[in-house]
């Protein structure tokens, strides 16, 4: 149980194997390269960035872009979740390399370059013949020609908006000013008008005052086409119709080009794995001749590391040394099968430090309990546990999916267990079941059953409380022998074995009823040394007597939070039984359908649904229920936490699956 | 029909409609947040949909003890049970905590979803911390649906 042994390394080697030493080390995946701090003894050692490759990084992002333009012209639309169960393809390393150097990608590139510039001119095109096109559809009623207008020699065409309210004054106005002006309306609006208003050359100085002052907009025609408004309109949908058409022949070539060019994945991959190699050079110093590295590896992968070294190369040496007593390690979390998948639990909420012990061994049997009470129901446990079990063989997934399904197969069993605890299956189903089977009914409803939540509840939310005592003391006891581990017994005594003697002796107390009367009286003896002892040394840190017994007295108060941590664990119940009632609640909704002939297909209908809801809402409130209490009611008693996590240099693929070598 | 089983009545759908709406704020709350995330980003509908569906266990909560006190006092059986007034009081009274504190409950997990949404928005990889936030604020929903439960299970009909 634990935290993996760690052990810092030191690589000489010559210069010329630096490039195949690091390659190697890649594929071997299991040491952490990190800056070399120490000033003195390589004070006269270069950094080799003049090394490094830059053009990788380019290269990758050309090819990033030829895949993020291409990716919308798959012809699926992917979501979210489709992209968690889609399968990788799978290739081995040296078929990568290969890729990496036949694939010509640059002309892709231009091909994709140039497509998506002439998109996006398009789209612009488009934007700007839309905006004329909405502009111009409010004259199409005009019959003359934009271009004519402005050039008569007598008469002087305006084209204008106004709106409806100023329209009358306009009119009367310019009546009274002006005979020879003509006012025709072109288009109405719900509160404008288009007007064309024509008057003589000679009069527009009178007229002009008259329009400003009532809010008329001259509409100055600015665009190049030439014709009537309705001629206009013709061409600009003839030309947005050659866009569409140009647009849909684009992506007819761009879909065929990612169909293609499916090694652009691949070749993304170990251009991606490349540009690590070169990120990690970094890390490196030189001398004349040699390189160094320094970095962490798990002591478990030593044997295997030199194995494979020693195999390749000759020119290089390696050191190992223990990490010193204060020395800050990455922490990588190495568990035995069985209980690996709750590594999941534990790096959700943050690694331990590399001091601490690691909670998950503990923390795997209380979240399989928890995780049991909470969704308690035979019916939905053995669905999840199927469904994570396929999930698990028969889709490609990634370690840490597979790592996650792992998990979810286990709650998926303990909710099963915890559904024959309380007899639920799938709620009351087995209630609908034919007269003939009502031995095995009785058996599993009956018989079987340690609890039944919904004809007494009590029971069981006391055994959830009960649990939740233990887990606070299991929490409480951690921290006690992980202070004497730390050759701080005292503190321990202090801090935790004081409050476990005050608990202890308030939960005997509150047995009094079922508890012979000697107890009681031992009971009483133990709270008073636990509040005496809390008293007298929870203010050992304040200088003052008064402040230190004051801060004792205070310190009592955390009995409050035990109080309410321990009320916390109502929720296992509270979630257990909400499970199966709301499937009662569907199985009685799709019984009662009462149609004649084809009724059953709807009650079949209703219980997929309804039951396919409930498991998940109930399978995501265990899960979180259940690390919430993982999280502030148990870790907040002695987790530390904040340890960094072991970041191996690895092969690392986004697209693709690398085969196992 | 009694007096009292239309008080019983009441009860249940103050319990389902009160719960009821203040998950659809809650999840209205995040849905809206979550949206706005995923104009940047819509590979993290799956998480988004996760967060948004925080704040709608209290309206399944409240329909839970409506369903509890329709089938107590019988009407899905079709016999409904002869209440007096004070029974039907008493079956009000167990509806209140989850139909108040579910109404309150949602509105601001709703908000803490946002804020978890958020959170995912800038860093994914804490996805295992956003959800933990809202789930904080749940505990009363819980706590409240287990007394109305508890309540319920005390009236003698």
């Amino acid at each position: 149980m634990a935290i993996s042994k760690i052990s810092k390394f030191h690589i000489f080697a010559h210069l010329s194997i630096k490039e195949s030493l690091l390659s190697e080390l890649q594929r071997l995946g299991c040491m952490e390269i990190t800056h070399i701090e120490e000033k003195v003894e390589f004070h006269n050692w270069k950094n080799i960035e003049e090394d490094i490759d830059y053009n990788i990084s380019v290269k990758l992002n050309n090819v990033k872009f030829c895949i993020d333009l291409l990716s919308n012209y798959d012809g699926k639309k992917r979501s979210g979740l489709n992209s968690l169960f889609a399968s990788k393809k799978i290739y081995s390393y040296t078929e990568l390399i290969k890729i990496a150097q036949q694939s010509d990608y640059e002309n892709l590139y231009l091909q994709c370059k140039s497509f998506d510039n002439e998109l996006n001119h398009l789209k612009l095109e488009e934007n700007k013949l839309i905006t004329a096109e909405q502009e111009i559809q409010k004259w199409q009623d005009l019959e003359l020609n934009f271009n004519e207008i402005e050039q008569r020699k007598y008469i002087k065409y305006t084209l204008g908006s106004v709106s409806k309210n100023y329209f009358n004054d306009l009119l009367v106005d310019l009546k009274k000013q002006a005979k020879t002006t003509i006012i025709q309306t072109i288009k109405e609006e719900k509160n404008k008008l288009y007007l064309i208003v024509i008057t003589l050359k000679e009069n527009l100085p009178e007229i002009e005052p008259i329009l400003q002052g009532h809010h008329f907009e001259i509409y100055k025609y600015s665009y190049s086409f030439l014709g009537t408004p309705k001629q206009i309109l013709k061409t600009i949908s003839k030309q947005l119709d050659m866009i569409a058409k140009r647009r849909s022949e684009i992506e007819r070539i761009l879909t065929k080009l990612r169909l293609d060019n499916q090694l652009i994945y691949p070749l993304y991959d170990i251009l991606y794995i490349n540009q690590e190699k070169e990120d990690v050079k970094k890390y490196l110093k030189k001398s004349e001749k040699i390189i160094v590295l320094k970095g962490w590896v798990q002591n478990k992968d030593i044997p295997k590391l030199r194995k494979r070294l020693e195999k390749n190369f000759t020119a290089y040496e390696i050191y190992f040394t223990k990490p010193k007593e204060d020395e800050q390690t990455p922490v990588s979390l190495n568990n035995q099968t069985l209980v690996e998948p709750f590594e999941v639990i534990t790096e959700l909420y943050s690694l331990p430090d590399c001091h601490e012990i690691d909670p998950t061994p503990i923390l795997s049997i209380f979240y399989f309990i928890f995780f049991g009470l909470c969704l308690s129901d035979v019916g939905y446990g053995a669905s999840l546990a199927l469904i994570s079990y396929f999930a698990i063989n028969k889709l490609k997934l990634e370690k840490g999916a597979i790592k996650f399904f792992k998990l979810l197969f286990y709650c998926g069993i303990a909710g099963a267990l915890g559904g024959v605890l309380v007899g639920s299956w799938f709620g009351d189903i087995l209630n609908y079941l034919p007269p003939q089977l009502s031995n095995l009914k009785n058996f599993l409803i009956q018989k079987l059953p340690l609890f039944e939540p919904t004809e007494n509840p009590l029971p069981l939310l006391i055994l959830s409380l009960i649990l939740g005592i233990i887990h606070i003391y299991t929490g409480i006891i951690l921290k006690f022998l992980d202070n004497v581990r730390n050759g701080k017994l005292y503190e321990g005594l202090m801090d935790q074995i004081s409050w476990l003697l005050l608990l202890t002796g308030l939960i005997l107390v509150l047995l009094k009823g079922i508890m012979p009367l000697s107890i009681e009286k031992f009971a009483w003896t133990i709270i008073i040394i636990g509040i005496l002892s809390i008293i007298l040394t929870q203010g050992r840190t304040k200088k003052n007597i008064l402040l230190k017994i004051g801060s004792g007295i205070l310190a009592l108060y955390g009995i409050t939070g035990y109080l309410s941590d321990v009320l916390s664990y109502s929720r296992l119940f509270a979630l257990g039984l909400a499970t199966g009632i709301i499937a009662q609640m569907f199985n009685m909704l799709a019984t009662m359908v009462n149609i004649p002939y084809i009724g059953f297909l709807f009650t079949i209908l209703l219980l997929t649904i309804g039951h396919t809801f409930n498991l998940l809402i109930s399978v995501l409130g265990a899960f979180i229920h259940d690390a919430r209490l993982q999280y502030v009611e148990f870790f907040s008693k002695f987790y530390q936490a904040g340890g960094v996590p072991f970041k191996p240099f690895t092969l690392k693929t986004r697209y693709i699956k690398l085969e196992d070598s | 029909m009694t007096d009292g089983i239309i008080l019983a009545y009441l009860g249940a759908a103050l319990a389902i409609g009160l719960a009821g709406s203040g998950s659809a704020i809650g999840v209205g709350i995040a849905g809206t947040s979550g949206a706005g995330i995923m104009t940047e980003d819509p590979s993290k509908f799956g998480l988004v949909l996760i967060l948004q569906a925080i704040p709608g266990t209290q309206g399944i909560y409240g329909l839970l003890a409506g369903f509890l006190v329709l089938t107590r006092i019988g009407i899905f059986a079709g016999t409904p049970a002869v209440l007096t007034i004070k029974q039907g009081l008493l079956i009000l009274n167990a509806c209140l905590p989850i139909g108040i504190v579910g109404f309150f409950s949602a509105i601001y997990q709703g908000k803490a979803s946002a804020g978890a949404i958020g959170l995912i928005a800038r860093r994914p990889e804490e996805a295992g911390k956003a959800v933990v936030i809202p789930a904080m604020v749940e505990t009363y929903a819980v706590l409240s649906l287990l007394s109305s439960i508890l309540l319920l299970n005390g009236i003698v009909l």
